[in-house]
């Protein structure tokens, strides 16, 4: 539960802010701002306790030590674009995607892939887009966002492997 | 007065909605058929902890959504951060997405409240990639204890252009422009 606390002191001392200020400046908006949010809490809902349950299915349902052994078994650029592949259809969140990584990095993966693989997973994080992203934002949101950022990952694993030196 | 134009209109999810419905069931199968039915319950059970502890946060944030809509007159942020201001822009919204201390919870909703006071998509996009790729918070939290600081400092370093890259993208990208 820790882990919401920040985030939910962040929001709270916004809302407070935001409040504060429409309640000097304009007190009419907090009508139009308490019926805007119930609007968007409707559609939400249904939708974020089915994509968390979803969420953390798909999560259970990873083979995490086949995919290590894969990854593990390419370097160079073709590793670089197999982990950016693999770190783009990682179901689950941080408590996935790092062991994953940790026990690369422990096998001895070379650094490339696994900035690709990281960066893959950060930009589309499958769970997050559908939890958030796609309720909130829309589907063509997320897709569009999706669309530009999917040559990143190999971007960055190719940076890194010049920067380290390991082509 | 008239009557009611749609019958069963309240009752019938939306497309979204049953997307999630076929989801949750088909990756709840899922772990029943691999993992056994207890497995299965202690998925729903991590769910319900997230659940509780997501709730919060995400109706604080629907309401600073409610009140940027309020306050801010339509396109302000889209005037001051627009087209004519893009450098700069991408560079604040680079490093806002950078220190935003927030998981998803937090940064998805002050995106929403962006977009409504019309943040441009590419601006959006600038700050969710700095957010997702540079995010301090994660690093501190996760990254660096387990990777080190020699991988992170590598990696980071990888990223820093990307964000910037991606609006870039985002902007050439036909739809999604306001």
């Amino acid at each position: 539960m820790n882990h919401f606390l920040l985030p939910l002191l962040f929001v709270l001392v916004m809302l407070a802010a935001l409040a504060s200020y429409a309640h000097l400046r304009s007190p009419a908006a907090h009508a139009s701002a308490a019926a805007q949010a119930w609007q968007q809490l409707k559609g939400l809902a249904m939708r974020i306790p089915l994509a968390l349950v979803a969420a953390e299915c798909l999560g259970r349902l990873l083979p995490r030590e086949e995919v290590a052994t894969l990854l593990g078994a390419h370097a160079g650029i073709p590793g670089t674009l197999f982990a950016s592949v693999v770190g783009g259809f990682l179901p689950g969140g941080p408590t996935v995607a790092f062991p994953l990584a940790i026990a690369l990095f422990r096998a001895g993966a070379t650094q490339a892939p696994l900035v690709a693989l990281l960066t893959a997973w950060s930009l589309m994080a499958v769970n997050r887009t559908m939890l958030f992203e796609v309720p909130m934002l829309g589907p063509r949101f997320a897709l569009s966002r999706i669309a530009v950022s999917a040559p990143l990952p190999i971007v960055a694993g190719l940076l890194a492997a010049a920067i380290a030196g390991t082509f | 007065m008239s009557p009611n134009q749609y019958p069963g209109r309240r009752a019938r999810p939306d497309g979204m909605t049953v997307f999630f419905i076929v989801l949750a069931a088909v990756s709840a199968a899922g772990v029943w058929l691999q993992d056994g039915a207890g497995e299965m319950i202690g998925a729903f059970r991590s769910a319900g902890l997230l659940l509780l502890g997501i709730t919060p946060v995400i109706v604080a944030a629907m309401f600073i959504g409610g009140y940027v809509q309020a306050m801010l007159p339509r396109n302000f942020v889209a005037r001051r951060l627009g087209e004519n201001s893009g450098a700069v822009g991408y560079l604040i919204a680079m490093v806002a997405g950078a220190i935003t201390p927030a998981g998803p919870f937090g940064a998805f909703p002050l995106v929403l409240a962006l977009r409504r006071a019309g943040a441009p998509f590419d601006l959006c996009v600038v700050y969710l990639s700095a957010w997702a790729m540079l995010g301090v918070n994660r690093i501190i939290i996760w990254e660096l204890p387990f990777l080190g600081h020699d991988f992170v400092a590598l990696r980071v370093l990888s990223s820093l252009p990307l964000p910037i890259v991606a609006g870039l993208m985002a902007r050439a990208l036909p739809f999604e422009r306001t």
